[in-house]
């Protein structure tokens, strides 16, 4: 393999920023969304406006935030507000065209579990005694009910179960629950009348969902890795058959990232442990 | 009119306002606007048995579980972004299972305050549909025992209703008012009845502040209501729904306010780290809060180096010389 001059961090940012288009409003969770916007406006997507749940429209960072609500994440925006404004009217009202987010659990509809689950992916589990615990939803759950979605999440195996072991945003098929059964459902037959998952961007491979089945297939796969690895690696029966290697990022917007987007590592050297 | 003065100490805020097994807002965001200086005070006053119910999370609910002073949460994030991915210490004790915690989603939990804010007893939205944030098996509250029973607990998590009025929308997910016994908020500017000025982005403070029976305003500066109404454009909370003002400098240390200080991400770091190892963190609570006489004496250990080394510059309304290096691998 030839010598990679980017990291895969800096390929998930900019193949996630490919949904960026110019003009678009979008909605942006902590972590690798907030990179993926900002390196767009940065590059294609001069016009796009990021939001931010805090309560912020159209930040320019002068540094990376920590926070979608700390200072840095204020800096440069055209009209500050709150947390209602922003997952209300901007996503609930459809006053946005995508958002970027982040989870623990992905599957096959792009159902998004981003808070807890049992010991044993698959185990039933009780509530009052979860076997792990993530950060939780945030507003994510708002933002995937109301608007078209990517999700960022790094490849591991029990990340990509069949079904999600808790459902915290809704991809195309959703949870009814009626007198004690729960059953699945289009998302628009539940009653969510907007909005759904377009892509899974994986630190190995981009997925799609298929306009029938709305099953997530490989449509892209990293440079270095291989999609039949990749399947191995998936909770469902994934279909791998329409899938191409992604284009290497150019050396011209690795640099831009790594100069302009975040010179201070804060998400680019990975998360200090 | 001689009204009684609400400008009082954080002692004296928590002592009159804050009593055990409390419904609480924390108002703020992670590791914005957050009032210590008065989580530190319940600990030292060793308050029990609080709920702690918020729009946004951050670190004072890992203080507040560290101290023995948490019950449970309803909300939809235990960590600090960035700073502290996921909260160590209460994570464990929700799983463990000594405190419960109830999940919502984030403007979920915004519509509940913003209902009880308005005096209605619901609002209604698409979000939480088709998700188990809905799901009856995982209602939090319910498995403890407080509906019903509690009438500060809803009778329910939530309804799934048929919209009667516009046949695409199907479904549609009414949610429970929620009004705090205390909302605990912080703004820059308060005047010396409580008029508020909350600079930067406003979080879920407003709906929290309107939702509380009682309300603690933290703030950086007192100033005459009279200096309030120059630019009443500029301020978003009417003093007559705050209780207890309480002028300190740095109330939110270890966290920002936006315009006048950064946040103080070495001593976030050692404060995370010592919550999540059991070997540190009596000693660091001892060291930080136990120890500690009053909010001037947390200031004076930490001294002035320290704290102007945390001023905001106003053109940027953050320090962007602050060390952040704790958080970054660079």
């Amino acid at each position: 393999m030839a010598e990679q001059y980017y990291t895969v961090p800096e390929m998930v940012a900019v193949e996630t920023s490919k949904f960026v288009k110019d003009g678009m409003v979008i909605f942006v969770g902590i972590g690798l969304g907030l990179l993926t916007a900002s390196l767009a406006v940065k590059t294609h997507a001069p016009r796009a406006t990021i939001l931010m749940e805090g309560g912020t429209v159209d930040s320019r960072f002068a540094h990376l935030p920590f926070s979608v609500c700390e200072p840095r994440s204020a800096y440069g925006c055209t009209v500050t507000t709150g947390l209602f404004d922003i997952l209300g009217y901007n996503a609930g009202g459809s006053h946005a065209d995508m958002a970027i987010l982040g989870a623990a659990q992905v599957d096959q509809y792009g159902n998004l579990n981003s808070t807890m689950g049992p010991r044993q992916s698959g185990d039933p589990f009780d509530i009052l005694h979860p076997g792990w615990r993530a950060t939780g939803s945030g507003g994510a759950n708002d933002a995937a009910s109301g608007l078209p979605f990517v999700v960022n999440i790094v490849h591991q195996d029990r990340r990509f179960p069949k079904i999600v072991d808790y459902l915290t945003s809704p991809g195309w098929m959703v949870k009814v629950f009626e007198n004690g059964n729960v059953k699945w459902v289009p998302r628009r037959e539940a009653g969510l009348i907007r909005g759904g998952p377009d892509a899974i961007v994986t630190t190995q491979c981009v997925m799609k969902f298929d306009e029938k089945t709305k099953i997530a297939f490989l449509a892209e796969y990293f440079p270095g890795t291989n999609p039949v690895e990749i399947k191995k690696t998936i909770g469902w029966d994934i279909d791998i058959s329409r899938a191409v290697q992604s284009e290497p990022p150019s050396r011209e917007v690795i640099d831009i990232l790594r100069n302009e987007v975040d010179p201070d590592k804060v998400l680019l050297g990975g998360l200090k442990k | 009119m001689n009204e009684k003065s609400k400008i009082m100490s954080p002692a004296e805020a928590v002592k009159e306002f804050i009593k055990d097994g409390q419904i609480i807002a924390s108002g703020g965001f992670t590791i914005t606007r957050k009032s210590y200086a008065i989580y530190y005070e319940m600990l030292r006053q060793g308050i029990k048995g609080i709920k702690l119910c918020h729009v946004t999370p951050g670190g004072p609910d890992e203080l507040l579980a560290a101290g023995g002073c948490l019950a449970g949460i309803t909300g939809c994030y235990v960590g600090d972004e960035l700073v502290q991915v996921i909260h160590p210490f209460c994570s464990r004790q929700i799983k463990s299972g000594n405190i419960w915690h109830e999940d919502y989603s984030h403007y979920s939990m915004i519509l509940r305050f913003k209902a009880a804010a308005m005096g209605v007893p619901f609002l209604p939205t698409h979000s939480q549909i088709g998700t188990d944030l809905i799901n009856p098996a995982y209602d939090v509250e319910g498995k403890m025992g407080l509906r019903g029973k509690d009438e500060r607990f809803p009778l329910a998590k939530f309804h799934v209703m048929k919209d009667p009025f516009w046949p695409e929308h199907q479904n549609i997910c009414l949610l429970p008012a929620l009004s705090p016994d205390v909302t605990i908020i912080h703004a820059q500017l308060a005047g010396e009845k409580g008029t508020a000025r909350i600079m930067g982005a406003l979080g879920g403070d407003v709906e929290e502040a309107y939702a509380g029976k009682k309300v603690i305003l933290t703030c950086d500066e007192l100033v005459t209501e009279d200096y309030m109404a120059r630019d009443p454009n500029a301020n978003q909370i009417p003093h007559h729904i705050i209780d207890a003002i309480v002028p300190v400098p740095y109330a939110c240390h270890p966290v920002s306010s936006y315009m006048n200080y950064d946040y103080d991400t070495n001593f976030l770091r050692e404060f995370h780290t010592a919550m999540g190892d059991d070997s540190k963190r009596d000693k660091w609570l001892d060291e930080w809060v136990y120890k500690i006489k009053d909010h001037w004496h947390y200031l004076e250990k930490l001294g002035s180096k320290r704290l102007s080394s945390l001023k905001a510059n106003p053109a940027y309304a953050y320090n962007p010389d602050n060390d952040r290096s704790a958080y970054m691998n660079k």
